[in-house]
């Protein structure tokens, strides 16, 4: 048995984990634990053999273990001790840590701070009411891949997937990559729960039938499953049981939510909120409990690794100031008196971190979900009298996290700040591919009003000639990779069939097109304000105003 | 190569375990013949091992008239005839009654030489109306006549209310409680009866089917099964669910048997404090038990709504969404307003056979086939595991009548080591045990806290399946369903039994959980991508 203080313990190594315990000595404090339950550091990057991490932080398209690897150099570069295999199974407030390690046994820590980083698990189909038998070959879309990525083992090779969320879109991918046949990607809700590229680069991409507003009522066989029942749902969540139709299949997979994994952080008494099913953080990414930080997906469940990885640096900078003998300011969040609270108000369904400390110096970011797909909508946070924050998106969609940027010198006499998001009365640009004529007026006015110069790099909208049959498309650099084809896989000009979804490369960030030269700064269209100068200066009409009946 | 035994009990479920520990209790050659890669996994793997306090008899059949029960089997739920009824005299009723009075106290005893958890949780039979009262009254006539009445006593509601103050009010009466039941994990105890068994000298053979049946002009029976023939004088027909197959093989089959399909979900242990006994009460309609208990570990999960009904086939175990609500949530949730459907964390289905004599009663049949000397039948769908001693000896007196000998083994042991559970022990024992074997410190399951240690232990104990390791020491059987912990013991089982990964079976026969390796489907003409 093992008894010692430490100044910091970072219960999990994933991103989050890795990137406060870098932070952390590199913010000055010498003795930083890591705790790992699994053979390795990384947490499940190892398995997300994809690529796509990395795009906003390191600015590169990295695969998970490249982005794991990374962060595991610099830990290594620190020097920072960690302990592999190592199951922490008790942790209380006063921050006493009960782990389990192969070669130490029983380690009881007593940590100057901690900063929780587990991560989550997956929900199962019980927990969604798919009934039925329980045979073999069900099973989480996370296990599947770790059998796949890490072990080299196939679950099935005629699978059916029950819900959208990124996992589940990711794995539809992999799996025909195996040789394995995708029967269907099964979705409830009207869209898809991930993020839009995976929608667009591994379901249609691969043609995989995705049947949107349908669930999985009932698995068969007895051994081994032999088939689904699937069903339409209507916008309640009704089964139509008319609709009701049999797949056979050999493998079912789950991907129908991640749920953060507080079992130790209950066990410590943190206050978790419903909404993110994670504690209740400040700014500084700490819980209720004074010197107990988290980061990372048992906050809430981010959408990209960059985000997880900011929040893990946030949490070891925090804990670092703390244990370096700075007051620690645990933040209540009905505490009104030295912090601001930040609430969920219309159309969004939970922001993180959910308060802010009044004295704060640097600008905070706030991470929220909306509660629907919504087109042309205004987000903006305020405290009913003024809004200290106000932007514009074209498209906002549960499954893509919106960063609210809240301007520290703006806070004044704030007790509350609500963040919401209401549709705007008016509307977006409508694009007539048919009849863009190639005059870039638009291109000039957009560079000239923001940047003061006719410079075509420096528009936001830009008309991309397709050189072999002459026609041209305006494109304007949207939110993420969502430049136009929000709802179109395709586009049909002059009768012709051309893949939108080429046009993704062109918009996504980390591309030569839409960034300010000079700066690596994305240009984003923020529609003028209100009036949009290229759809005032367009020649043929190709670029009109859109309301709600023409979308 | 025929093995030559003297008995052969033919299932391996808790029945069938425990007769063969009685009867190991005898210098006789016994052996055990499983159909699937583990025992414990057929009847009683649904069976929510409680000590019978009440029989659960009357609150199946509400007082409608014995005869035509079969019609009521199938029949209309509704109101239950009040007017004259009364149990007819019939040898096998009387048989089952004679079991319950036996098995007093013996589960006590048997966990303890077993090491297998028991904890005497209290059970409650709520009362939901005056019918439930006068069913109580008949039925604590009953537990007096036959001997197993100990402790029981008729509450009021408010000091049912006291016992469980979060029950619904508006919804009971008043009830029967029994404050010295207990329950226990009978998967465990399945595991722990099949090793002491062998301990004791009983051959068990699981993957071996039993395919069909010889007699042999000596009288003696070839069982021919899936992984040999075995030539032996005496069986004990304890197939559960496919008793009647067995018994059709040399036509033993002097009883009918339909089927009660069990169904039930377990809960999170997070609310685990919502109910402080083994509470049972009448379901929405007639022959349905709801069950809300506390399973034998303090840490393990709520079990909720055990409800069985008629018309089944035999091995569907299927759950239905409207069955799921109407017969298992809804009744239970009557009771108890607080349960949520977010706190479901698994369900789980199974079915029981149980013998209808003629007088429409629900008996217990542990009788020689009349044409058949020496082959003994076992039918009886409640009391089972609570009743398993008192069982195993009935059998044991049927063979004695059949002529087996019986010479009392002296080197029987009646106990047996459980294994260690290390979320249950101290920190020194922690220490001391990873010390000897450091595969306890590496943890595997992190929903129950289970190391590398308990799960290789389990497999030397006899696990070859997944399922087989869940039940033993509990991974997989936390909030994730085995998400996480489900690859690390399929590759420790492979690693184990010197098995390849594709080979690993979840449960029973069929169920692979992987197919091929990677890269498989991709070779050359193989994959149309």
């Amino acid at each position: 048995m093992i008894t010692r203080d430490v100044s910091l313990v970072v219960i999990g190594s994933g991103p989050a984990g890795l990137a406060a315990a870098i932070k952390a000595k590199e913010s000055g404090i010498d003795e930083v634990v890591i705790l790992e339950r699994s053979e390795e550091l990384g947490g499940l990057l190892h398995q997300c053999v994809h690529n796509g991490f990395g795009l906003l932080c390191f600015k590169e398209d990295l695969t998970g273990p490249e982005f794991a690897c990374r962060l595991i150099e610099k830990v290594n570069e620190l020097g920072i001790e960690y302990n592999l295999e190592t199951m922490v199974i008790e942790l209380n407030a006063r921050r006493n840590i009960k782990a389990v390690n192969p070669q130490k046994g029983v380690m009881n820590l007593n940590a100057g701070a901690v900063v929780l980083a587990m991560g989550c698990r997956e929900r199962t189909y019980h927990q969604v009411g798919v009934m039925g038998t329980r045979p073999a070959g069900v099973l989480t879309a996370g296990t599947a891949q770790r059998y796949i990525n890490v072990e080299g083992y196939l679950p099935g090779k005629e699978v059916v997937i029950l819900g959208s969320g990124d996992i589940g879109m990711i794995m539809a991918r992999r799996l025909t990559l195996e040789g394995a046949k995708v029967l269907a990607v099964v979705e409830k809700l009207p869209y898809v729960g991930g993020l839009k590229r995976n929608e667009v680069q591994c379901i249609h991409d691969f043609d995989i039938p995705l049947y949107l507003q349908h669930t999985v009522t009932k698995i068969h066989g007895n051994a081994r499953i032999e088939g689904v029942t699937m069903v339409e749902v209507d916008g309640k969540g009704d089964a139509n049981k008319a609709t009701e139709r049999l797949i056979g299949c050999d493998t079912l997979l789950l991907s129908v939510g991640l749920i953060p994994e507080n079992e130790l952080s209950l066990q410590a008494g943190v206050k978790l909120d419903l909404l993110t099913n994670g504690p209740f953080v400040s700014e500084r990414m700490e819980t209720t409990i004074p010197g107990i930080f988290a980061c990372g997906n048992v906050v809430t469940v981010y959408d990209l690794v960059d985000y997880v990885m900011w929040s893990g640096e946030i949490a070891g900078k925090s804990a670092a100031t703390l244990v370096k003998g700075k007051k620690t300011q645990a933040r209540k969040p009905k505490r009104g008196k030295e912090s601001i609270s930040i609430k969920a108000g219309n159309n969004v369904r939970f922001v993180s971190p959910q308060s802010i400390d009044k004295e704060i110096e640097d600008d905070v970011d706030i991470y929220i979900r909306v509660t629907e797909p919504m087109r042309n909508v205004e987000i903006s946070a305020g405290d009913g009298n003024e809004d200290i924050y106000k932007k514009i998106y074209r498209a906002v969609t549960p499954g893509e996290m919106v960063v609210v940027r809240i301007p520290a010198k703006q806070l004044k006499t704030h007790n509350e700040l609500v963040i919401k998001c209401e549709k705007l009365a008016w509307l977006g640009i409508n694009i007539n591919f048919e009849r863009c004529t190639g005059c870039r007026y638009c291109e000039a006015i957009c560079s000239f009003g923001h940047f003061d110069e006719v410079n075509p790099v420096k528009s936001c909208i830009r008309i991309y000639n397709d050189l072999q049959s002459n026609v041209y498309f305006p494109i304007i650099a949207g939110p993420y990779t969502d430049a136009k084809c929000t709802s179109q896989r395709f586009v049909v000009i002059q009768g012709i069939e051309y893949d939108a979804c080429a046009l993704c490369p062109i918009c996504c960030p980390i591309r030569p097109f839409f960034m300010e030269p000079g700066t690596e700064n994305s240009l984003k269209c923020d529609m003028c304000g209100m009036d949009p100068m290229c759809v005032q200066f367009c020649s043929s009409g190709a670029l009109t105003l859109a309301t709600e009946k023409e979308e | 190569m025929t093995r030559e035994t003297e008995v052969t009990i033919v299932g391996g479920g808790v029945i069938g375990l425990a007769t063969a520990r009685e009867l190991s209790k005898y210098k006789v050659d016994i052996t055990l013949v499983e159909k699937e890669p583990d025992v414990g996994w057929g009847t009683t793997k649904c069976t929510t091992s409680q000590d019978l306090t009440f029989d659960a008899a009357y609150f199946f059949q509400g007082l409608g008239a014995i005869e035509g029960f079969k019609d009521m089997a199938f029949g209309p739920p509704g109101e239950p005839n009040l007017v004259g009824w009364e149990r007819k005299t019939d040898p096998h009723v009387d048989l089952r009654g004679r079991i319950m009075g036996r098995s007093v106290g013996t589960m006590e005893k048997l966990c303890k030489e077993l090491d297998v958890p028991y904890v005497s949780c209290g059970n409650i039979w709520v009362c939901k109306n005056k019918y439930d009262y006068y069913l109580l009254d008949k039925g604590i006539q009953h537990a007096k006549k036959y001997g197993y009445n100990n402790g029981n006593k008729i509450i009021d509601k408010k000091t049912l209310l006291e016992l469980e103050p979060n029950i619904n009010p508006d919804r009971v009466i008043g009830g029967l409680y029994s404050p010295e039941a207990g329950c226990f994990q009978v998967f465990r105890l399945c595991s722990a009866l099949a090793e002491n068994a062998r301990q004791n000298g009983v051959n068990i053979l699981t993957d071996s089917e039993v395919k069909a049946i010889e007699r042999e002009r000596g009288g003696s029976f070839i069982l021919h099964t899936a992984k040999g023939d075995i030539r032996t004088r005496f069986v004990v027909n304890a197939a559960g669910l496919d008793g009647w197959k067995v018994a059709a093989m040399v036509k033993a089959n002097n009883f009918s048997t339909f089927t009660i399909k069990i169904q039930f979900c377990i809960l999170d242990k997070k609310v685990r404090n919502i109910v402080k006994h083994h509470v049972l009460a009448r379901g929405k309609y007639n022959f349905q038990i709801v069950n809300i208990g506390a399973t034998a570990d303090e840490d393990a999960s709520v079990l909720l709504g055990h409800a069985a009904f008629f018309g089944s086939k035999r091995w569907d175990h299927r759950i239905t969404e409207r069955e799921f609500m109407e017969r298992i949530f809804i009744p239970a949730r009557e009771l108890y307003p607080m349960i949520s459907e977010k706190d479901v964390i698994r369900t789980v289905a199974g079915s029981l056979t149980f013998e209808n004599p003629d007088s429409g009663d629900i008996g217990a049949r542990i009788e020689t086939a009349p044409n058949v000397p020496r082959f003994v039948n076992v039918v009886i769908a409640f009391p089972g595991s609570s009743a398993c001693v008192a069982i195993a000896e009935v059998v044991r007196e049927v063979l004695e009548q059949e002529g087996m000998p019986l010479v009392k083994n002296q080197k029987f042991n009646p106990r047996s080591e459980g294994i260690t559970d290390f979320s249950k022990i101290t920190d020194r024992e922690r220490d001391a045990i990873i010390a000897k074997n450091p595969a306890y410190s590496h943890m595997v399951c992190r929903c129950e806290t289970v190391p590398e240690g308990e799960i290789i232990e389990a497999i030397r104990r006899g696990a070859t399946t997944v399922d087989g390791v869940k039940q033993r020491v509990r991974a997989g059987m936390g909030r994730c369903q085995g998400g996480f912990c489900g690859p690390r013991v399929l590759e420790i089982l492979s690693r184990e039994l010197h098995k390849p990964k594709e080979e690993i079976l979840l449960n029973s026969k069929g169920s692979r959980v992987l197919y091929y390796k990677s890269k498989y489907l991709l070779k050359e003409g193989e994959s149309d991508y």
